[in-house]
């Protein structure tokens, strides 16, 4: 993952956008909202203790969630925190948050170049009405894409252990468009667009589920 | 090595309460397993020995998988299976222990649960490696239905073996396999301690606990023809929820829906209902209950508990409820 696409996935947890150029600004309510720590690592366990550190530091009230991801390929170690929406440029910063930042990039040695990473999240539970939808598709268990619904059409592809799936996605949700397996389960599954719902191709390992922070979607969809 | 094991293990489990924060975390774990999606949220003070122990309730899920599904050729299912009207096959415990508790599932539905629907489900190729398109010659489907009957399932207790009378018969534990599996995932995670989480498992969802203090989990109930809504959701604790549907595994001939939930009686797919939610104690039972209450759209013959409760959405689209699936589970609908 490169630098740029890193924080702008970390925006994007959040729900917000802070920095002119890296991303589009999208509904301007979302901008007050949202508090993440995301991290990119080799080594998960110890950014996972460090990421509890300082969470308890922090005092937050709401509920915080935790993930972690496998990611494919080369992508830069880093981590990105935002609060309340904004972008906290830890660097050039020295509050308090931004000393037990530092501390974590030194210990994690961050930046850094790493090859099949993990990617690491720790996000406060929004309420639902501010809280945007993202899609993330895995490959084989592993996190490929991360994206959130658009109010253009927009057609991806993505390649699993038995081919190339193509997706398409709009601000309805996501939807499988072609699949190389023959059983073509996902095809008819329509579009997946409530939070905790997934479009889900066995033979191809690949799968693709709609996230939201916010505390009022259901924790879990029968069907 | 056992030792060594163990030690890991308490490691794990001391660690899960030696937590001084007050923070919590609810620690979010998804993987494609078991030919489905296996998703966990675990509510927690320290993410790292939650998550190493979610590590063995997966383990957990993968092992019950390589002995009971009928897809893996080293399976107990599949020796019983490839044994069929040749010798019985003694077998683990567990298994039969599960086909124990199958048969009494059958028993309780008058057969329309069944497990030995392997022969049709396999002929009308739902669980296969192609979609299926055509629906299947009729002859075909009477020689399969001659094939299925859980009576011909022999199971010994003196020595734990199970022998499938007629060649040709086959188990096919799709009807309760997820449900066990989560079921025996979540003993892992109370055995070591924790005790507030979810697991979903393809749609067949338990929860433990409490999301939050005093908050129930919360399970959406999936709309069975607007694939973007939900009928409702319902608010559990310390119980599972299963949906049997039309809508996922199907094709159409001119028209018609010919979906994966086969009638053990007739060889084609139920037509009674288009969707059934059952909440029950276990995961297993829940999942057994929703494939039985499909086909017969009631609960007539069933001997449940006064705690399993039905939302059937017959196919008129007729939305039935037992009398307290609303008000105990406080049942909100989204339309």
């Amino acid at each position: 993952m490169k630098r740029r696409d890193f924080l702008r996935n970390g925006l994007l947890i959040a729900g917000a956008v802070s920095i002119p150029g890296l991303a589009k600004p999208f509904l301007s309510k979302n901008l007050v909202t949202g508090t993440s720590l995301t991290i990119i690592t080799d080594d998960v366990d110890k950014a996972a203790s460090l990421g509890q550190t300082f969470f308890s530091k922090l005092n937050i009230k709401s509920r915080l969630k935790y993930e972690d991801y496998d990611l494919i390929g080369d992508h830069i170690g880093d981590l990105v925190f935002v609060k309340n929406g904004v972008l906290f440029d830890f660097k050039n910063s020295d509050k308090s948050e931004a000393l037990l930042l530092k501390e974590i990039a030194t210990k994690l040695h961050l930046p850094t170049n790493f090859r099949n990473p993990k990617l690491v999240k720790f996000i406060a539970v929004g309420d639902a009405e501010n809280s945007d939808k993202t899609i993330k598709i895995f490959s084989n268990n592993s996190l490929v894409k991360e994206i959130k619904l658009k109010k253009e059409l927009v057609s991806f592809s993505v390649e699993g252990v038995k081919g190339t799936s193509e997706f398409q996605i709009s601000q309805n949700g996501i939807k499988a468009i072609s699949a190389p397996c023959g059983h073509k389960t996902c095809l008819k599954l329509g579009t997946a667009s409530i939070v905790g719902d997934s479009l889900v191709c066995i033979p191809n390992k690949l799968r693709a589920v709609v996230y939201g922070n916010g505390g009022g979607f259901p924790d879990a969809i029968s069907f | 090595m056992l030792f060594r094991f163990s030690i890991v293990w308490f490691v794990a489990v001391v660690s899960c309460f030696s937590q001084d924060s007050s923070q919590t975390y609810e620690v979010y774990v998804s993987k494609n397993l078991i030919g489905t999606l296996i998703e966990a949220k675990i509510i927690s003070k320290d993410v790292n020995s939650c998550k190493k122990i979610l590590y063995h309730a997966f383990k957990e899920i993968e092992r019950i998988d390589s002995l009971l599904a009928w897809q893996i050729p080293t399976s107990e299912i599949s020796k019983i299976n490839s044994y069929a009207g040749k010798s019985p096959v003694k077998i683990s415990y567990e298994t039969y222990s599960i086909l124990e508790r199958s048969l009494t599932y059958s028993d309780s539905s008058n057969g329309i649960f069944d497990v030995t629907i392997g022969p049709l489900t396999q002929l009308w190729g739902f669980n296969g490696d192609e979609e299926p398109a055509t629906v299947p010659d009729g002859r075909a489907i009477d020689s399969c239905l001659k094939l299925v009957g859980y009576k011909d399932l022999i199971l010994n207790s003196n020595d734990t073996s199970a022998f499938l009378k007629r060649a040709g018969m086959s188990i096919d534990l799709g009807g309760i396999g997820k449900g066990y599996a989560i079921d025996r995932a979540s003993d892992v995670l109370k055995r070591n301690g924790l005790t507030s989480f979810l697991f979903n498992a393809g749609g067949d969802v338990l929860v433990s606990g409490y999301k939050a203090e005093d908050q129930n989990w919360t399970v959406g109930i999936k709309d069975p023809r607007k694939e973007d809504k939900l009928l409702g959701s319902v608010e559990l604790t310390d119980k599972s929820i299963a949906t049997s549907g039309d809508y996922e595994r199907y094709f159409e001939v001119n028209g018609k829906r010919f979906h994966h939930i086969i009638d053990p009686f007739t060889g084609y797919p139920a037509s009674n209902s288009v969707s059934v939610s059952v909440i029950a104690e276990s995961a297993e039972r829940a999942d057994a209950l929703a494939t039985t209450v499909f086909i017969t759209q009631g609960i007539t013959g069933w001997q449940g508990t006064s705690d399993e409760e039905f939302l059937i959405i017959s196919n008129d689209f007729t939305k039935i409820f037992t009398p307290a699936f609303k008000k105990k589970y406080r049942f909100k609908s989204f339309k």
